[in-house]
């Protein structure tokens, strides 16, 4: 619900603008047919005709121009600016003269405007916004979520679809956007934030020869420097000034060298604060610059070329489509920028406008099948006004009425933009609040039950028919809403499904906690706890409460780590002999062979320009060894431990070792790998269905078995070149085990129950479980999702549920440590010598339930804590970058944990001794 | 000495740059910690006391070190948490906050041990701070 509200989607439609040919209309403005009736008429008489046809198609513009489009990285407005009063100019003032001598000289040959960027400000998501002229969310809500590829119609793409050529030059964030679409594309890594030099010089290099040439009609070239100067040094900096001089003598040469019917873009595509920093939404982020130039005279006359007018940004696409003859991207919601364009004819000017009208209503009228997010009633208005205004071109004639239109179109286009605007970059924020508070009054909740509550009693609650009132309640409670929503007396029924089952539910609780409130009071007046539990709570309350600031997310695997291996330090300072020390010390040293396989996000400045961030994908030979090697022997010991289920372990084992292997290098060959990692994958499925064979020996070993099926699946789905961390992370979670067996207990077995079902304990689980999301090579950003396990399912489009499989696989890589733990937690109890598995069925089933319960809860408060932080920070630099990801991760994890808290739990429940059930 | 650096690196600290920072690190806690009491009682006892084997009963002198040692160790640990925060100032650079952290982890113990004491001596002439006695005492049996 919280993610409803916070996580703006944008519904990307895949439609393309099409225009036709202006030879192909009839002197009457309607499409011709096939005939070849040679009918002579003038083309502006055509282009009137067509224009008084209403709700025709759009029509191309005969006029073209070849384009060069400079995109001048974080190029903010005030740079261009030049004021020759300035006595001490800063670094950055001043320091593009070639603009103002322009402008000087030729003021009806170049335009200086302001150019304002929407948030979020950032490289990727503004190159988005010029190409396509729409308004890009953080995530687009598109059928592939997968590739970065743009889905939606862009200005290269109707560039190639006329035939025309594209060329690109600089920053690969275009050529991954839009792959396959550039006539020759120079393209440049552009992550290295430290480097200035290098990108720039090289599409120097290149770009004087591509202006002689004139086999192309787009020519981009992104030069990267300022920004990247912004980012290390600031724009006060000797730096900024040695890059702005630099683009100075750059764009005087291009000038010379430019051909006089090509038009000359130069824009920033956002600015930068004080620090050199972007993303936000402050003023000096948002103002970037838009330079025009031409060789001969460009449109527009009056207050439209004031120097220093603010135009939008979403206004680029359709004016460079324009400018090349083609009409607007179909997602644009910009209006045309006439006074950067060539200058021509009234006819034309209203046909382009009368494009830009009609791919509008287009676009509205498709959103609006697609996506609920605006009011029908909104968007038919909307529609209609734009209708309107489409069939007022016809009596336009002089040059008054054009501009008085001109003025009316914009202004209806604002407003539409506006209106979008509104959907997607604004925030929900009554839903976030409502779903924190449910949030909070579900934490709180499961806190007073699983802490309150005393053991003893939790066994009775059990046997009394709270658990499935609980469900009838709500079932009662779905029905209920289910039936008003049908009898139309409700209107979202998603809204009062969840507050209804919520209330109840709550309620419910309410009274259990108000019948057992007097076992809960006095637990809390006798209770005093061991300094390790205290400890272990704060430091789970640490590592939510630390999701505040963005530093510790970018550094939390470390973080998660420290805090583990300091409960485990203080849990085994509670045991006090050497044995525990040496298994503390195993932990320590499994921990920090984990280090080897975390991540690198591109933050962490020094792990990251190291080369070493961007996994190749495929393993080393040593890599595989090891993988090999760890797999091997984890089974081997398996295979001597638990009984008949060891041989499908081994099994499962063999088939993923045999996958790697064959599946290795160049020779291998993928479709006998992706055999086998299937036959691995269905020996898995089989020893799962056989766990719920129940041999009544108690569900230690059924337990056992969960978790290391689960780590199979887990080594399948990372690969080999992480395969050895699942191991480590495995030894992790024994050792843990080992440590919390054997924590001092009191008297006898009774209270070391009480103990061991502690939260503390499952504060350490849920430490370490996060940690090891962590610790398998994971960060929570989604340039880090690894796409690979995908490869196991074959070709997603094969079968119906093809999808899902790859979407569960995916997901499993992702969350495969938290699913792990989570099954396991039962262990926690029953393991060991003085392990509740002596105890009564349903004692145990007791204290398992309340186990999973804290795991669950330890989760729920670190996705809290997420969403706090997302909520506070919703204006924060990095909010995209950081915390939205982070609250994304955050969830899925504890939805993994969950399932694997209540897998484990249902298994144990249904392993215990049957024949003492009903005592 | 050595399990103090074995230990840190266990922590978190960089395993093959920047031996030299975490030997001194590790020599530091030593010297902090275990040298005072291994000088004090010798090295038998000096083990037994820290790991809890054996209590120090009323001996307030070993008392102060026991507890100077822990505290300093608390400094050390506390100190790691200013390390991942992005101000990028000179003093964030490993180890410098543990060493800052184990120092006043020191200090501060050692001023509640003088603190105390005064506090003791006051109240036998005034009474009334018997009570704050009491709490400081409590608290150290919490720990």
């Amino acid at each position: 619900m919280f993610g409803h509200g916070f996580l703006l989607s944008r519904k990307t439609l895949s439609d393309v603008t099409e225009c036709i040919p202006l030879e192909h209309f009839g002197c009457d403005g309607r499409v011709k047919g096939n005939s070849t009736v040679n009918d002579i008429c003038s083309e502006n008489d055509k282009i009137r005709r067509i224009l008084s046809v209403s709700g025709g198609p759009l029509a191309c513009s005969t006029e073209r121009s070849r384009v060069v489009f400079l995109l001048v990285d974080a190029l903010r407005y005030d740079f261009t600016e030049y004021d020759e009063g300035i006595e001490k100019p800063l670094p950055y003032q001043n320091r593009l003269p070639v603009m103002h001598e322009m402008l000087n000289r030729y003021p009806d040959r170049t335009r200086l405007f302001r150019f304002m960027a929407d948030p979020p400000t950032t490289t990727l998501q503004r190159v988005k916004a010029l190409a396509t002229g729409s308004l890009p969310t953080f995530i687009d809500a598109s059928s592939n979520f997968a590739a970065m590829e743009l889905q939606e119609d862009s200005i290269i793409d109707q560039v190639t679809k006329a035939g025309g050529k594209a060329v690109l030059l600089g920053d690969d964030t275009w050529a991954r956007l839009m792959p396959g679409k550039w006539l020759r594309s120079h393209a440049m890594y552009s992550f290295h934030t430290w480097d200035l030099d290098t990108v720039d010089t090289e599409v120097d290099s290149k770009i004087y020869d591509e202006l002689k040439r004139n086999d192309w009609d787009l020519l981009v070239a992104h030069y990267l420097g300022v920004d990247h100067a912004g980012h290390r040094y600031g724009p006060n900096h000797p730096e900024m000034t040695r890059k702005l001089d630099e683009t100075n003598n750059r764009l005087r040469k291009i000038i010379e060298a430019l051909p006089p019917d090509v038009l000359l873009y130069v824009v920033g595509d956002h600015g930068m604060t004080e620090t050199g920093d972007h993303g936000g939404e402050s003023k000096a982020e948002r103002t970037a610059a838009f330079f025009a130039y031409r060789g001969s005279e460009l449109a527009g006359s009056g207050l439209d070329i004031k120097m220093g007018r603010e135009v939008q940004q979403t206004d680029l696409a359709p004016t460079l489509s324009a400018a090349l003859g083609r009409p607007p991207p179909a997602p644009s919601l910009g209006n045309l920028l006439l006074p950067v364009l060539p200058k021509s004819s009234t006819e034309n000017t209203l046909l382009q406008l009368s494009n830009n009208l009609k791919q509008i209503t287009q676009y509205l009228i498709r959103y609006g099948e697609e996506s609920q997010q605006i009011s029908l009633d909104r968007l038919a208005q909307l529609i209609n006004t734009t209708r309107e205004k489409l069939d007022k071109t016809g009596p336009i004639e002089t040059e008054d009425d054009l501009k008085q239109y001109i003025a009316d179109v914009r202004a209806l286009v604002d407003n539409i933009r506006n209106v979008f605007r509104e959907v997607w970059v604004e925030f929900d924020s009554l839903f976030m609040l409502r779903a924190l508070l449910l949030l909070l009054l579900a934490i709180f909740f499961n806190w007073l039950v699983t802490e309150g509550i005393p053991m003893n009693r939790l066994r009775n609650v059990f046997a009394s028919s709270f658990v499935s009132s609980i469900l009838i309640a709500n079932a009662l409670c779905i029905s209920v809403c289910y039936t008003a929503y049908h009898f139309e007396f409700l209107e979202d029924l998603e809204h009062a499904i969840t507050l209804g089952t919520g209330l109840i539910t709550g309620a419910l609780t309410c009274v259990l906690v108000a019948i057992h409130w007097d076992g809960i009071t006095q637990r809390w007046c006798e209770g005093r706890s061991q300094f390790y539990e205290r400890f272990a709570r704060a430091a789970l309350v640490a590592s939510a409460s630390v999701l505040v600031s963005n530093s510790y997310i970018i550094e939390e695997g470390a973080g998660l780590s420290f805090l583990c291996l300091s409960v485990l330090a203080l849990m085994t300072w509670n045991v006090g002999n050497a044995k525990a020390l040496a298994v503390w010390t195993l932990c320590g040293i499994s921990l920090a062979m984990s280090r080897l396989y975390r991540g690198c996000r591109e933050e962490q400045g020094d792990c990251w320009t190291n080369g070493s961030g961007v996994s190749t994908g495929q393993a080393s030979r040593a890599a595989l060894v090891l993988a090999l090697g760890s797999v091997a022997a984890v089974v081997a010991v398996a295979r001597r431990h638990v009984g008949w289920q060891g041989y499908g372990i081994v099994l499962a084992g063999l088939f993923a070792c045999a996958h790697w292997a064959v599946g290795w290098g160049s020779l291998g060959s993928p479709n006998r790998s992706r055999l086998l990692a299937r036959g691995s994958w269905l020996v898995l499925g089989t020893m799962f269905a056989l766990l719920w064979r129940r041999d009544g020996r108690g569900a230690t070993l059924p337990l056992i078995v969960c978790s290391l099926l689960f780590y199979i699946a887990n080594t399948l789905v990372l690969g080999a070149a992480y395969a050895p961390s699942a191991a480590i992370a495995l030894v992790t979670g024994f050792l843990a085990l080992n440590v919390v067996s054997m924590l001092k207990n009191d008297v006898s077995t009774k209270f070391s129950l009480s103990t061991r079902c502690n939260s503390s304990v499952a504060c350490m689980w849920a430490l370490l479980a996060s940690y090891n999301f962590y610790g398998t090579g994971h960060h929570a950003t989604l340039g880090h999702v690894r796409w690979a396990p995908a490869f196991h399912a074959g070709d997603p489009n094969y079968l119906d549920i093809g999808p899902v499989i790859t979407a569960s696989l995916v997901s499993l890589e992702l969350f495969g440590m938290p699913l792990m733990f989570g099954a396991a937690v039962p262990l926690l109890a029953l393991w060991g010598r003085s392990g509740a598995a002596t105890l009564g069925p349903r004692t145990q089933l007791a204290a398992v339930f309340s186990l999973c319960l804290k795991f669950a809860l330890c989760f729920a408060i670190r996705v809290f804590a997420c969403a706090i932080a997302a909520t506070i920070h919703c204006r924060h630099l990095m909010i995209w970058g950081v915390f939205t990801p982070k609250l994304l991760f955050e969830s899925g994890a504890c939805a993994a944990a969950l399932v694997g808290s209540v897998l484990g739990a249902t298994l144990t429940a249904w392993h215990l001794p049957t024949q003492h059930r009903s005592s | 000495m050595f399990c103090f650096f074995v230990g840190i690196i266990l922590f978190g600290a960089p395993v093959l740059d920047s031996h030299e920072e975490t030997l001194m690190l590790s020599t530091l806690l030593t010297l902090l910690t275990v040298f005072p009491l291994i000088v004090h009682t010798g090295v038998e006892t000096a083990m037994q006391l820290l790991f809890g084997v054996k209590t120090y009963g009323r001996d307030t002198i070993i008392e102060m070190l026991v507890n100077n040692a822990i505290l300093t160790i608390c400094g050390a640990w506390l100190g790691a948490v200013v390390i991942p925060l992005d101000w990028n100032t000179p003093w964030q650079v490993w180890p410098i906050p543990c060493y800052l952290g184990a120092l006043g982890g020191f200090l501060l113990s050692n001023v509640l041990t003088v603190f105390k004491m005064t506090l003791m001596s006051a109240a036998q002439k005034y009474p009334v701070l018997n009570a704050l006695v009491y709490i400081l005492n409590r608290c150290q049996t919490c720990n």
